[in-house]
């Protein structure tokens, strides 16, 4: 078979034949070709014996399944010889994400990622890490190759799937707080941890609902759609929408709050949600809490009622709160500080419904002065802080009385030396 | 050489002295007109990954710098595109490109959620922040004028990153807007702990891996004069009037306030007064400013959820234009202006605007076209809608 084969490598007069047998063992042969000086095109008979022989395969990283190349080979080097940088090539080489049903109809969108030729092979790979579980097709139609010499009759496909991840214990919800079974009908947000991290996303919002169990309806649209999650993506912050618990704002007065005093209520999340490595829940976790009436007293702390732990022992130091508090910030906003203004090192607790603070130091507690010094953006269930309370009467005439520009505000303690027998 | 031929060398040597001085003196006129280069805004510029956690909203600034916040970080980025021109507008509409988009990083129909879209007003080149469901794992893409989706290639990012202040313990877990006023970058943020919403202010340039320069301050919300909260900023633009520089924002449950950038101070508390209310039970989007004939508008789309009154339109996604002179209004909160919720104008100056039926996203590519993302019947189409 005569063809012309134009191109930059052999204006240079070189001429490569590439046999390959089988996989690996090349042979080739290189001729110098004497036409040095000649233009345009050289003339070449193909091996018959190889016809449009291209080979298509998906070779996953030996570590890694999810992270795959797409290698088309030919026997013959002189298809790729005439590929030169910045050709494209997302028309001849695709992979597709194959659907559920597997319909054709359903694939259009290749996935993306680079294209390199490697000697005589035509590599892709994937931007992103492919997604375990899921099946992909690559397909190659040589017809579409640039420059291509002898095209194969029909495109050529390929299929991979990307193990599933190892079956592993399905995610758990660790915990939904606050814990109590009451909560003040102007109740704002409640924090759910994961066992590990889960999809994330518009659509987890569906995973949730609440349930007036009084009436027997659902409660249309409480949530707030604002996806915020811990650092560690284990925690997700689910508000009820602020708009609707804050007087006088146009939802709470067209719509009216979430929660009715006396009222009982179901929290559900379905059992549907997947983890971020794709297993469900598999079981529905709800919470059950009747509303209590409003709470729009701020939070003081001079109330708290403190347990002084025994010198020269590691008895936890206990605060008595007398009502249940945020506990995110429970966790974050109060210390204890000695004499010389340092945190005394140790672990905090959290008590029954939230309602009560403890600390386990890691050395016995020395007689002496201490404080416990307390965020005040610390907030109860309803959003009344330390600083302020959750919604502001600006125009009452001491409302400003109610606010503290500081930071933190001080409770102090002294743990007096241990009574000798 | 020829008489002739000499007066010829000498005709072209001066034709190319004339037209290298003009070429010099042309340079200098521009030099002083020129616009601000990319170390105006940005200092100590990276070039790698800028290793997105959580890949959130953005926005198009000048000389193709895209700003992008990282949820999962407390972070801003803004990556030098590059990509300054010409421009090249999409020129039809994209079908379906949620799925696209979807199958393009190897998910089904649904494995992947289109965070944002923004514009490039100097290429009109369209760019998306993706989270791929499966894994969380976040990815800008592009789209070009053939409709052609690609993808951004993060590892060889030019970027400049910075943290908002408190790091990783900071409880700003969500970064509702950001975007490029004339002299600093405005993030709106959210707590995942206390009920508090920051608006953070970071004055160019930005300087990699600095926060010293970034203070923020709270925003409220009074309702009636009465009831002062804390109130998070869902989505805001930065404006310009008289030489004065101001952020139009609106509150999660749609009251549109406006206030001076100078009012942001470290540490202070910015309250916004209502002074347009489009209706409750909207979740507002996106936010854009134009002019158009010698008036200067405010367009969002928002997102309503109200279940209890008829939607006006089709569509839970739709858009209005509001007239800028309605934000310099004295009448606030309760008297503030309503949009009438029967009718698609009025009162005069704040109109549905048609062609943000379903935007789920718009932005800006000039004052005669916006780029709009559609819901189609629960699919998303991409195009090109003109403003009105």
């Amino acid at each position: 078979m005569e063809l012309s084969i134009p191109g930059p490598f052999f204006d240079l007069g070189v001429q490569m034949k590439i046999i390959r047998l089988r996989n690996n063992f090349i042979l080739v042969f290189c001729m110098l070709l004497t036409g040095c000086g000649k233009q345009n095109s050289v003339s070449q008979k193909l091996d018959d014996t190889f016809p449009g022989q291209f080979e298509l395969e998906i070779t996953p990283d030996a570590d890694d399944p999810r992270l795959v190349v797409v290698r088309v080979t030919h026997f013959n080097l002189i298809q790729w010889q005439n590929l030169s940088a910045g050709q494209s090539f997302d028309e001849c080489l695709k992979l597709f994400t194959v659907g559920e049903g597997s319909s054709e109809d359903s694939i259009t969108q290749p996935v993306l990622g680079k294209f390199q030729v490697v000697e005589d092979v035509l590599e892709f790979r994937p931007a992103f890490p492919l997604i375990a579980g899921q099946k992909y097709r690559a397909v190659f139609d040589s017809a579409d190759l640039p420059g291509v010499v002898q095209a194969a009759p029909d495109p050529i496909q390929k299929e991979y799937s990307v193990p599933a991840e190892e079956t592993a214990e399905p995610p758990k919800v660790l915990a939904i707080y606050p814990t109590g079974a009451i909560v003040p009908a102007n109740h704002l947000k409640f924090y759910i941890v994961f066992s590990e991290p889960m999809q994330q996303g518009e659509d987890i919002f569906k995973m949730f609902s609440l349930e007036n169990k009084s009436t027997g309806k659902q409660v249309p649209r409480p949530f707030r759609h604002t996806e915020l999650w811990s650092a560690d993506n284990r925690r997700l912050t689910l508000w009820f929408h602020p708009g609707r618990q804050k007087a006088g704002v146009n939802l709470n007065v067209e719509l009216g709050a979430i929660l009715n005093e006396d009222d009982e209520y179901r929290l559900t999340i379905s059992e549907k949600w997947l983890s971020k490595r794709g297993t469900p829940l598999g079981q529905q976790v709800t919470k059950d809490f009747r509303a209590a009436p409003k709470d729009t007293r701020q939070p003081n702390p001079e109330t708290w009622l403190i347990l002084i732990p025994t010198a020269t022992t590691r008895e936890p130091f206990r605060c008595e709160l007398l009502e249940p508090y945020d506990w995110a910030l429970l966790n974050s906003q109060i210390s204890i500080l000695d004499e010389s203004g340092k945190i005394v090192p140790g672990k905090i607790g959290i008590g029954h419904n939230e309602m009560s603070w403890l600390y386990y130091p890691t050395k016995a507690w020395q007689p002496g002065n201490y404080r416990l010094k307390i965020g005040t953006v610390i907030e109860d269930l309803a959003g009344n802080s330390v600083s302020r309370p959750f919604a502001q009467n600006i125009s009452e005439p001491q409302a400003k009385d109610k606010n503290t520009e500081s930071t933190h505000v001080y409770q102090k303690f002294e743990i007096p030396a241990a009574e000798t027998p | 050489m020829s008489p002739v031929s000499r007066w010829l060398s000498v005709v072209c040597a001066c034709a190319v002295l004339v037209g290298v001085l003009a070429a010099v003196q042309t340079d200098s006129i521009n030099a002083g007109k020129k616009a601000p280069g990319v170390s105006t805004y940005l200092k100590n510029i990276q070039t790698g990954n800028p290793e997105f956690k959580s890949i959130g909203r953005m926005s198009f600034g000048p000389q193709g710098l895209l700003v992008v916040a990282d949820t999962g970080s407390a972070s801003i980025v803004v990556i030098d595109t590059g990509d300054r021109g010409p421009m090249r507008k999409l020129k039809n509409r994209v079908d379906d490109v949620d799925v696209k988009v979807a199958q393009s990083l190897g998910a089904k129909p649904g494995g992947a959620d289109i965070i944002d879209m923004a514009v490039n007003s100097l290429s009109g080149k369209i760019y998306l922040s993706v989270k791929r469901k499966s894994d969380n794992q976040s990815v800008l893409l592009t789209i070009n004028a053939d409709g052609k989706i690609e993808n951004f290639d993060l590892s060889k990012a030019k970027f400049v990153k910075v943290t908002l202040p408190g790091g990783k313990k900071s409880t700003v877990r969500n970064i509702t807007g950001v975007d490029f006023a004339s002299d600093r970058i405005l993030a709106a943020g959210q707590c995942n702990e206390e009920f508090a919403n920051k608006l953070y202010s970071i004055p160019y340039p930005l300087e990699h891996g600095s926060s010293a320069n970034i203070y923020s301050a709270e925003t409220y919300h009074v309702a009636h004069r009465r009831w002062e909260t804390r109130a998070p900023i869902q989505s805001f633009v930065p404006v310009e009037e008289d030489g004065q520089n101001y952020i139009v924002g609106a509150f999660a449950c749609t009251p549109i306030a406006k206030f001076p950038i100078g009012d942001l101070k470290s540490g202070s508390k910015v309250t916004g007064i209502s002074v347009v209310e489009l209706g409750s039970g909207n979740r507002p989007l996106d936010m854009i400013s134009y002019e158009k004939d010698g008036k200067k508008w405010l367009v969002t789309n928002t997102f309503r959820f109200h279940w209890k009154k008829n939607m006006y339109g089709p569509s839970k996604w739709w858009g209005v234009r509001v007239s800028m002179d309605y934000l310099s209004a004295k009448n606030t909160n309760e008297d503030a202006t309503r949009r009438d919720v029967k009718k698609e104008k009025g009162p005069d100056g704040i109109e549905i605007v048609d062609a943000l039926s379903g935007a789920v996203h718009i932005d800006k590519l000039s004052n005669e076209e916006i780029v709009v993302l559609r819901d189609d019947d629960g699919r998303l189409d991409l195009e090109l809608a003109r403003l009105p």
